[in-house]
């Protein structure tokens, strides 16, 4: 397992950096000119010019600014924005509420995908299992911010849940973002799991446990469940990763001062350093979250431990 | 258990019947031998059979053709003039004269829900282009060099699967926001999603390739001393075909939806287009108590991207030997 | 259960060896008939399967694939998948019990601990993700009550009985560290857990190495021996059986065309499939000679042809062989065969009507 982690770090730590370098190219050299993609199309004053300069190093060859953004980064020395707010700030007042969001949703998924798509497994070809599916289908296609603008114009037409989430909240005022948020990764989690589910019950083991004469509860809950899993609980690990990237949308609809709420607000007030301080730190979770599910992955499945 | 009368024993006469007279037993033999090793009919004709069947594929496919209908003639639908707004008849209900009433600039929503549908379209079938050269071209390389080039590919996927699709193209298109062009606006959106969208349509082809590199019939061939171009081009592609086609059916709507986000946060296609993700946004931003905005071009986007995914799925469906 | 006709009861109780026929048994297959309802149609794989097994002896079931010496032993065990396989006649009586009118709760007391089973190809047929000391003890923990230390004890007890070096120190690997024979091994000591009284071993040395699988069939004969179970042994290679088996059931398109004590039916068959199978044995001193092969292949079961099935590759055909379906003739000592001609076989005194295939 050490050595298959040890490569799985590896080849993380090369696509950081080969990542992270696509995204800061992407924001600033793509553009030809760093300062406007930055500042958008409002007139710069030559303060704010040299300000931009100076902590981009953008009179440095590019490699070089790309060193000290990424050094800036990595000890979380992430600057000031065009209004002149230390970015870590803003990041560090709008984390918990995109973590309260993101974590509430997942555990939707969890709760509802895992043991549903256990069960439709078992109805395979039925009624209930057809009807599933094609749901989930309409679920995916349904693109998120679609549902979610619909449910905050019911909530706030009919005044059946807030949608107006705003600063304070209890949790509860988080139920239907983290529906929303979640209902893309529902969808594709009922899916995996009955797929998985259903072509580990033919599986050659599952009748060598019946033979044994354990019970059937035993037989899918204990035999089949634990091989099921493995390919969701490593799909939820990454999921758990975009969920916190994909609030964007959601918050952005009910107004959750989260993360992706201040990024969607950087993206309208045109404001370059925190869009692609913001995407980064997104980038790091992602691939920290791969990583994580790399190695979670080799703890579930001992073929991959001992390989 | 049941009491079936009609388990045959083995000297029932009704089996002998079935069989008709059992004459030549040569031929039979024979017949025996090529049920078992001939059996020439195609997965491909097997699986086209199946989906002129399925309810699905075909509601699916009608959605499709009429969405690309609509979207090269969308005067064959609507005479109305999308961007003729008079915020005098803003809001106002569907009535026989709009079909779907009017939004919130008094631009009839019916007229717009069909001129949006190309804008959709275009995005989609664009990135797909994209997609396809990128995921066929390293596919290939990485399937059927394996090794080094494996390798790179490899890595390289690993740096763009980095980069949540969203997140990747906010960078990319709020970097170049600044331009006024609409089709270069179009363009760079295509471009975003292509660039960023690749991943799993590589693996899918790279899979195929790979698993067809090792059938024996591939190997025969490069016996025979047939160059890589021809076994890639001739052998290979025709078998790897199947799944490509349906990942990049799958991708296709998944497209539509993103650029709808995009656009829904504002930075992805603008005006003069008119794009559903666009009204959706400016329907939500303005009103809270007005369905019909937000409701019309909601469904028509759900309802395409629906039908590109269930086409796709329906076509999986068909293709996999495994679900029949 | 359907009760079947009287016409086929004298089938099976002619097929039936032995001086105690009515029964008293420990396993006994009556007239058994499974189908598998496909897309493609009914295939009907158990078309009146009848055997049975005494405590301490061992049966080979032999037939080549698709002949439904697997299906009969899945359900015996009552772990047919279904769909698409179904019972659709016969008994299946264990300690005079009837196995298929018993309630699901009823099957699972005998599955394991009286009647276990030993799967082909022991890599997929233990759970890869959990430790053989795990799955040898699972039921020892789960049905018998064990502590978990016991039940890990007993399975170190359990692979020492079936010749797996260091057993405790191997009770926390996974099965794919193992090599096959050790797999197969780790396979026969989970079903010895229980102490079953009957052992079904479902051709346990098919996917193993020509070297191991002498090793692993030895094993079996020993633990026969020691523990006085019962074995049917399913097979598709005469070569392996001889000297486990004490007698033989040879199946063919479901059915059980010769059955006869071991040494019998190696020294004179009495069915012309178990004469071809025979022949196609290679022998040391026939060596510059062409093997002979039964020519063709196996039926297709969803349209057995009519009269003897085996009637389209029989080198002894006659006209009665395509129109009638052979009964089973009891040849005295407890064999029987179902052939029209089983007796002129037997003496060897039947003419071929066609030439051998030559190569």
């Amino acid at each position: 397992m050490f050595r298959y982690i040890i490569r799985r770090l590896l080849q993380m730590v090369l696509a950081f950096f080969g990542t992270t370098l696509l995204v800061y190219w992407l924001m600033f050299a793509a553009s030809g000119d760093p300062l406007a993609a930055l500042a958008g199309e409002k007139p710069m004053s030559p303060s704010v010019r040299a300000a931009l300069t100076e902590q981009f190093h953008l009179d440095q060859p590019f490699i070089v600014q790309y060193f000290y953004y990424m050094k800036g980064l990595l000890s979380f020395d992430l600057g000031n924005n065009l209004s002149n707010r230390d970015i870590a700030d803003l990041v560090l007042s709008a984390w918990p509420y995109t973590l309260r969001l993101a974590f509430l949703a997942f555990i939707f998924v969890v709760v509802v995908g895992i043991p549903l798509g256990v069960w439709v497994a078992m109805k395979r070809g039925g009624v209930f299992d057809t009807t599933v599916l094609l749901l989930t289908l309409v679920i995916i296609s349904i693109p998120v911010f679609v549902i979610g603008s619909t449910l905050a114009m019911i909530g706030s037409m009919y005044g059946l849940w807030v949608t107006n989430v705003g600063g304070a909240g209890t949790l509860s005022a988080y139920l239907v973002p983290a529906i929303v948020l979640g209902s893309l990764s529902l969808a594709t989690a009922v899916r995996l799991t009955r797929g998985s589910v259903s072509e580990n019950l033919r599986a050659d083991y599952v009748r060598t446990a019946k033979a044994k004469g354990l019970k059937r509860l035993r037989v899918v809950g204990v035999h089949v469940l634990r091989n099921s899993l493995i390919p969701v609980i490593t799909f939820l690990g990454i999921e758990l990763g975009g969920l916190m990237g994909g609030a964007i949308v959601t918050e952005k609809i009910f107004n959750i001062p989260g993360i992706g709420f201040e990024l969607a607000k950087a993206i309208n007030l045109e404001d370059g350093p925190t869009v692609v301080t913001i995407v980064s730190l997104l980038v790091i979770v992602y691939l920290v979250m791969n990583l994580i599910v790399d190695v979670l992955y080799a703890v579930l499945d001992p073929r991959i431990r001992y390989e | 258990m049941s009491s079936d009368p009609n388990a045959l024993p083995p000297n029932d006469e009704r089996a002998a019947i079935a069989e008709g007279e059992a004459a030549s037993t040569e031929k039979r033999v024979t017949a025996e031998l090529t049920e078992v090793s001939g059996r020439p009919r195609s997965l491909a004709s097997d699986a086209f059979r199946d989906l002129r069947k399925n309810p699905i594929a075909i509601i699916s496919a009608v959605i499709i053709v009429i969405l690309v209908v609509m979207a090269i003639f969308p005067t064959l639908f609507t005479h109305k003039d999308p961007t003729d707004c008079a915020l005098g008849r803003s809001l106002k209900p569907p009535s026989s004269e709009a079909w779907f009433g009017y939004n919130f600039q008094g631009c009839d929503i019916y007229a717009r829900t069909i001129h949006g549908a190309r804008a959709s379209l275009m995005v989609g079938i664009g990135s797909v282009i994209v997609v396809a050269f990128i995921a066929i071209v390293l596919g290939m390389l990485a399937g059927y060099y394996g090794g080094l080039a494996d390798a790179i590919i490899a890595r390289f996927t690993d740096i763009i699967l980095g980069i949540p699709l969203l997140l990747g193209a906010i960078v990319i298109l709020s970097g170049f926001k600044n331009n006024s062009n609409m089709w270069l606006g179009l363009l760079m959106v295509i471009a975003a999603l292509g660039l960023l969208g690749w991943t799993s349509a590589m693996r899918i082809v790279r899979g195929s390739v790979l698993s067809a590199r090792n059938q024996d019939y591939v190997q025969a061939a490069r016996m025979l001393g047939a160059t890589n171009w021809r076994i890639m081009t001739r052998h290979i592609g025709p078998n790897a075909m199947a799944p490509v086609i349906v990942v990049l059916t799958i991708a296709l709507g998944s497209f539509i939806a993103t650029e709808a986000t995009l656009s829904f946060l504002g930075i992805g296609l603008k005006p003069p287009w008119i794009s559903w993700g666009g009204d959706i946004a400016d329907a939500t931003a303005r009103v809270r108590n007005a369905l019909g905005p937000v409701l019309f071009p909601s469904s028509f986007l759900a309802l395409t991207v629906l039908a590109f995914i269930m086409l796709g799925d329906a076509v999986r469906e068909a293709f996999d030997p495994k679900l029949r | 259960m359907g009760k079947h006709s009287t016409d086929q009861s004298v089938i099976e109780k002619a097929s039936a060896p032995g001086p105690d026929d009515g029964g008293g048994h420990l396993l006994e297959v009556r007239d058994l008939f499974v189908e598998f309802r496909t897309g493609e149609g009914v295939a009907k794989v158990i078309n009146g399967v009848s055997y049975h097994l005494d405590a301490g002896e061992t049966l080979a079931v032999l037939g080549e694939s698709g002949s439904g010496k697997s299906v009969t032993a899945q359900a015996i065990m009552g772990i047919l998948d279904s769909p698409p396989g179904f019972v659709t006649g016969g008994q299946i009586l264990y300690k005079g019990r009837d196995l298929l009118t018993a309630s699901e709760n009823e099957r699972r007391a005998v599955r394991g601990k009286e009647i276990a089973m030993i799967f082909q190809d022991a890599l997929s047929a233990l759970n890869p993700v959990f430790t053989v000391g795990w799955q040898i003890s699972e039921t020892l923990r789960k049905r018998e009550g064990l502590s978990k230390k016991d039940a890990l004890d007993k399975a170190v007890e359990l692979m020492d009985l079936v010749k797996i070096p260091a057993a405790r120190e191997r009770l926390k690997a996974y099965p794919h560290q193992f090599s096959g024979g050790m797999r197969q091994r780790v396979m026969i000591a989970m079903s010895l857990a229980q102490q079953p009284k009957v052992v079904i071993a479902d051709e346990p040395t098919t996917a193993l190495d020509v070297t191991v699988q002498a090793q692993i069939m030895d094993l079996l004969a020993d633990l026969r021996r020691e523990l006085n179970t019962a074995m049917i042994l399913i097979t598709h290679d005469l070569g392996v059986v001889a000297d486990v088996a004490d007698r033989i059931a040879v199946m063919y398109a479901g059915r059980i065309i010769e059955h006869a004590e071991v040494h019998a039916l190696y020294k004179s068959p009495a069915h012309p499939y178990t004469l071809g199978l025979l022949n196609s044995i290679p022998r040391l001193d026939d060596k510059g000679k062409t093997l002979r092969t039964i020519p063709g292949l196996p039926p297709n079961l969803t349209r057995i042809p009519a009269g003897c099935p085996f009637n389209p590759r029989c080198r002894y055909v006659r006209d009665v062989c395509r129109t009638d379906v052979p009964p089973s003739v009891s040849l005295g000592e407890g064999r029987d065969a179902a052939c029209h001609f089983a007796r002129e076989v037997l003496a060897g005194t039947l003419e071929p009507t066609r030439k051998d295939p030559e190569l």
